[in-house]
């Protein structure tokens, strides 16, 4: 991460990537193949297929997050912001996002799920973990906690596709104080957290992705759930670049929870998806604006 | 003239020393500075702050009276003012006539006295996230107990938490069982200090027990009763642990109440203190009037 005059001002420590999990045990019981790759409209037909014969109470589930749902919106070739502009295009949201309201409408999505905690953050893990959804869009950060609680069958497939593929990237920062009393500590500290030893043994033990390039080149072996990382892995290889420019922008936490303060309108009947994008995209240049 | 035969000029001290003078205060000293140091003075340096714009905390811009001028531009300062409004007047309202009705009959109790106050008096002493969680699960559409029980006698699932109106409600019927035993235990002590001689002559006069209740009880328990509206008039303007955890404020804003509007704007990913503290001078400047104008009217009241 650099600043305007191109200055390293923070270092990439780790990357998260958003993507599907699937209850295996699930899939079976139905006797339906879990698939390779998929197209939203596929994994939307799948999914219900399973919930049906499965009898699972809902077939998609996801968390309550703007970043979740950015998700969504780059599939559908769109960002809430880019760098430091607004960039929402609503005709595109809508496309990308109208899949996702008809699930919540026709009940095989978890419906109070997005209105009964304000703004507050929901993750759904807990109905994956009930066992209650066979779809589950979150990201890898949820691999070690399923690797102690499930009590079923689970992988990670790639990212549907709708007009493109992949994931939306998330990831933490290190950052150190030039002020600081100790700052030469911490310019060494950095710097060692970062080497490419380190940085496998931190990923590795946590399951977070690599950002160095020479370790995403090589390639990672987990102890934990290798072949579903790499799964994560390879669909950044779908992502495109600009998820990047929205997902660090600054201006990204801001916008997102304009999106889903908006979204919740939709859910909860007050607007219609579209009027609902023309109005977030409204509220997002007004927060870039506010920004200066 | 021996020193025995002087007369010990003991001048009757009229005056108090000053060490007895100066006691009381030295007593309300220790509390005064708390006070000043942890209420008033973050107080003050919040109406400064309502001045300025920071996004940080540390920097601060001149902003005069941009902040206010941008609540009271803002829709969503609106809706949490007109929920603040409802949330204060059903609770304050209802808590009241609650309250009191509770303290006559907990007055009256002739057996397990003690076990019924206690009753009442336990959800006062539970942490409010735990409250908030704990009715969160309790009444959620699907699975939550509540609706089972509805379910049982056959009535359909009820949105309690997620339509707007039915969420209003809850939030005010929880927030009721959490506090009305606090003000049922004031007004309880208010019932008992009147004298029980009024009532047996009131009686041998042949009053029944209701024209007993309104004319010796509820004048004589007036003082009480205003202490009791103050002060839950403050509390539902104050809201915001128990909503926050049994709503988060939702559906769509239909429960954030102005404390919770502060701390989004505080706390939220746009972080905007100015802003926050603006919306804390409103907030001060509307318990202010509703404090004073209950007190106006209780001297009135009294004085009649």
């Amino acid at each position: 991460m650099t600043d305007a005059d191109g200055k390293i001002v923070a270092i990439a420590s780790d990357l998260t990537q958003n993507g599907p999990f699937v209850n295996t045990d699930l899939f079976e019981k139905a006797g339906v193949e879990v698939p390779e790759s998929w197209t939203w409209e596929e994994m939307v037909t799948i999914a219900k297929e399973v919930q049906e014969k499965a009898g699972t109470e809902f077939a998609f589930a996801m968390d309550k997050s703007g970043h979740r749902l950015s998700t969504i919106l780059s599939q559908g070739g769109t960002y809430l912001v880019q760098e430091e502009e607004s960039s929402l295009d609503p005709a595109a949201a809508t496309t990308a996002l109208q899949p996702l309201v008809d699930m919540i409408n026709d009940g095989s999505s978890p419906k109070d799920f997005w209105l009964d905690s304000g703004t507050k953050y929901a993750g759904a893990n807990e109905v994956f973990l009930a066992q209650q959804v066979p779809v589950y869009l979150s990201g890898n950060w949820q691999v070690a906690q399923f690797e102690a609680n499930a009590e079923f069958g689970w992988t990670t497939v790639p990212n549907p596709s709708l007009s493109s593929g992949g994931g939306f990237p998330g990831g933490k920062f290190m950052v150190g104080f030039s002020e600081g009393p100790e700052n030469q500590l911490a310019a060494t500290f950095l710097q060692f957290m970062n080497t490419t030893q380190s940085q496998e043994s931190f990923i590795t033990a946590s399951s977070f992705m690599p950002t160095r390039a020479d370790l995403t080149e090589s390639g990672v072996e987990y102890p934990v759930r290798n072949e579903e990382m790499n799964v994560f892995i390879d669909d950044l290889g779908e992502t495109p670049e600009e998820t990047f420019a929205a997902a660090y922008s600054p201006n990204f936490d801001a916008a997102a929870q304009e999106f889903i303060k908006q979204f919740a309108e939709v859910v909860a009947g007050n607007k219609e998806l579209a009027q609902a994008m023309e109005d977030l995209k409204a509220g997002i240049d007004s927060v870039v604006e506010q920004a200066g | 003239m021996t020193a025995a035969a002087a007369p010990a000029r003991t001048p009757r001290r009229r005056r108090v020393p000053w060490s007895l003078r100066a006691a009381p205060y030295l007593f309300l000293l220790p509390n005064m500075v708390i006070f000043g140091l942890f209420t008033i003075w973050p107080a003050l340096s919040g109406f400064n702050i309502s001045l300025y714009s920071s996004r940080n905390g540390r920097t601060f811009e001149w902003a005069g009276t941009g902040n206010f001028e941008r609540i009271f531009s803002d829709a969503d300062f609106y809706q949490a003012l007109f929920n603040t409004i409802v949330f204060v007047l059903a609770f304050v309202g209802l808590g009241v006539c609650i309250a009191v009705v509770l303290a006559v009959l907990l007055n009256a109790q002739g057996f397990g006295k003690s076990f019924f106050r206690s009753v009442f008096f336990l959800p006062v002493l539970l942490s409010p996230v735990v409250v908030g969680i704990v009715w969160r699960w309790l009444l959620e559409r699907n699975g939550g107990l509540v609706n089972e029980a509805l379910r049982a006698i056959g009535i359909p699932a009820v949105p309690w938490l997620v339509d707007p109106t039915l969420a209003m409600i809850s939030v005010i019927a929880v927030s009721l069982w959490t506090n009305v035993g606090f003000y049922t235990m004031i007004l309880l002590a208010g019932l008992q200090s009147i004298d029980p001689n009024l009532y047996e002559a009131a009686s041998l006069d042949g009053a029944s027990h209701l024209q007993q209740f309104r004319s010796i009880t509820l004048p004589l328990l007036a003082p009480t009763t205003m202490v009791v509206l103050i002060l839950s008039t403050i509390h539902g303007f104050q809201a915001f642990d128990v909503i926050y955890n049994l709503t988060g404020g939702g559906p769509v804003g239909a429960t954030t109440l102005l404390v919770q509007y502060v701390y989004d704007n505080a706390f939220g990913p746009q972080m905007q203190y100015g802003m926050a503290a603006a919306g804390s001078v409103v907030l001060f400047l509307i318990v202010m009037s509703f404090t004073l104008l209950n007190w106006w009217l209780g001297r009135r009241a009294e004085a009649v």
